[in-house]
């Protein structure tokens, strides 16, 4: 079995860090995600704009390490024309191996970003029913 | 384009003539040391050569006073846990809160074992006060374990003071010099040090070699047992090429040690006054009055280390978040924290730390790098967090840092 470096970022994830997707603001946004790492001090905002009932933008502003940002990035392309329904599903497993793996000791990053994730899911459903 | 690497703290490329040296002891001259025929008496003259060249370096009175290790985490491990055991076990060590992992994790375990340790704090560039250690000093004290100079921020400890104040109450005293050694003068035998642990890749010899000086009649207990190498107290074949890989890297140092850190020093100064010139909220971390030459700890605030450093990693430029093995690690810096330096300045910090082969165009790759690396990992930041940061015009030096606290 070839070996696989888990110490190390892969090379998706170092492209994502380079240049991450969907960076900006929403206006006016349908959802807003809020998460930090209390340890780490991670911050990020997760942006959604739906269109019907499926996501038609999605934007972050970050200011993480490496694997959240990396995690956070792809993030915002996978999440593109989901319903709510299919992003409750989204696994933080399905989150690293879209960025091809996480470091074993950033794999919470993934679980960071599905938090985030599941937050603004939370909050249109807040902003549906107000 | 030429990668330019500004991490000689975390390790240091082997010079040639240190290699050169090695060649024979991968080849021909293979012989165990411990042997009688002549295969063993070579590698023994050689063993024995690197020893005094050891010893010359850092100034003991004589080289049976080296003893080899695999590197400087064992030689910390061992100063502290065989003088714990020569001591009986149990008792109390005085250290830092601002030491190695391989000092403090070590500290740790002793302390499930019924050790008592008190971790003395530093101010907020990172010296401990030498009155503070000794007051530290009680009875049961066994040993007193403060690093020389520190590989996350540079800053050097008062370690001549705190030696003499050891000896005046009769306790050990250990200094893990690994970062020191080769950049700043060493004297152990004339400043009354008992234990100091050096390590062969900081100062461009090869890795899992180190040693640790231990004065005549100080007390140890071995860790590893089953052989009569090192004076009994660590047993194994030796490590012959590395051993005469850092024999001549302590050559080297000594040869040309002085030049050198002035050399770094100025290399240093001229990069941190660039970056602060073009980055005017940087914020220096360390004592620029007591700091190793080549180091320079930087903080950019409203920005996270690990992706500056990546961003700096794509065009080239190797550098470091500061806590060694940062690449294992999720936790911010200890030493900074210890330090009590705000949390905003050490999530931003960077360490850059220069050594032989860097010149100055490895700084002017810097300057045109680092910039805008920060530029956009602030432009990606939370708005909330970015009208935080509007008010930060006026640069911040060590000592706002040291208000801040």
């Amino acid at each position: 079995m070839a070996y696989r470096d888990e110490h190390h970022y892969n090379e998706t994830v170092l492209a994502h860090i380079a240049e991450p997707r969907n960076v900006g603001v929403i206006e006016n946004p349908d959802a807003v995600g809020r998460g930090t790492n209390p340890v780490c001090g991670d911050e990020v905002t997760l942006y959604l704009r739906f269109e019907g009932e499926a996501v038609a933008e999605a934007k972050m502003e970050i200011l993480g390490c490496g694997a959240i940002t990396a995690a956070m990035s792809s993030l915002t392309d996978l999440v593109q024309g989901k319903t709510a329904a299919q992003l409750q599903e989204l696994t933080a497993e399905a989150i690293a191996e879209s960025v091809g793996g996480l470091p074993r000791h950033k794999r919470h990053c993934a679980q960071l970003a599905q938090r985030i994730l599941r937050n603004a899911l939370a909050d249109r459903e807040a902003r549906r029913t107000a | 384009m030429k990668p330019v690497y500004l991490d000689h703290n975390a390790t240091t490329p082997v010079r040639p003539e240190v290699a050169e040296a090695m060649r024979p002891f991968l080849g021909a001259a293979f012989g165990n040391p411990n042997s009688i025929h002549r295969f063993g008496r070579e590698a023994r003259a050689a063993v024995e050569e690197a020893r005094a060249r050891a010893a010359a370096l850092i100034g003991a009175a004589e080289p049976e006073e080296i003893l080899f290790t695999s590197g400087g985490t064992e030689s910390d491990n061992w100063a502290l846990r065989g003088t714990i055991a020569a001591a009986g076990g149990g008792g109390h060590i005085v250290t830092t809160a601002v030491e190695h992992h391989a000092v403090l994790d070590t500290c740790k375990a002793l302390e499930e074992a019924g050790v008592e340790v008190t971790y003395v704090p530093p101010d907020g560039r990172g010296r401990v006060a030498a009155e503070a250690v000794a007051g530290a000093i009680r009875p049961g004290t066994c040993l007193v374990s403060v690093m020389w100079g520190n590989n996350e921020v540079g800053t050097l400890q008062p370690i001549a003071e705190i030696a003499r104040a050891c000896r005046e109450r009769g306790v050990p005293f250990h200094t893990d010099a690994v970062q020191a050694v080769g950049k700043a003068p060493i004297e152990a035998d004339a400043l009354g040090i008992d234990f100091l642990s050096a390590s062969g890749h900081k100062i461009n010899g090869p890795k899992g070699v180190g040693f640790l000086y231990a004065r005549k009649g100080a007390r140890l207990l071995p860790l590893i047992t089953g052989g009569p190498q090192e004076r009994d107290l660590r047993s194994g074949t030796e490590n012959v090429p590395g051993i005469v890989g850092l024999g001549e890297a302590c050559r080297l140092a000594r040869e040309e040690g002085a030049a050198s850190a002035r050399g770094l020093a100025a290399l240093r100064d001229r990069l941190e006054s660039e970056v602060l010139e073009r980055i005017p909220d940087a914020v220096v971390n360390g004592d620029p009055a007591h700091r190793l030459p080549g180091t320079s700890n930087l903080s950019f605030p409203g920005t996270e280390g690990e992706t500056l450093l990546i961003r700096l990693d794509l065009e080239g430029i190797a550098v470091s978040t500061g806590a060694a093995c940062s690449s294992g690690s999720t936790e911010p810096s200890h030493v900074l924290l210890a330090m009590g330096l705000p949390k905003d300045v050490v999530r931003g910090s960077l360490r850059f730390s220069l050594g032989w082969g860097n010149t100055g165009a490895d700084v002017d790759r810097l300057l045109e790098v680092l910039p805008e690396a920060v530029r956009r990992v602030r432009a990606m930041a939370p708005r909330a967090r970015a009208a935080e940061g509007r008010g930060r015009g006026k640069p911040r030096r060590v000592s706002d840092s040291r208000r801040a606290r």
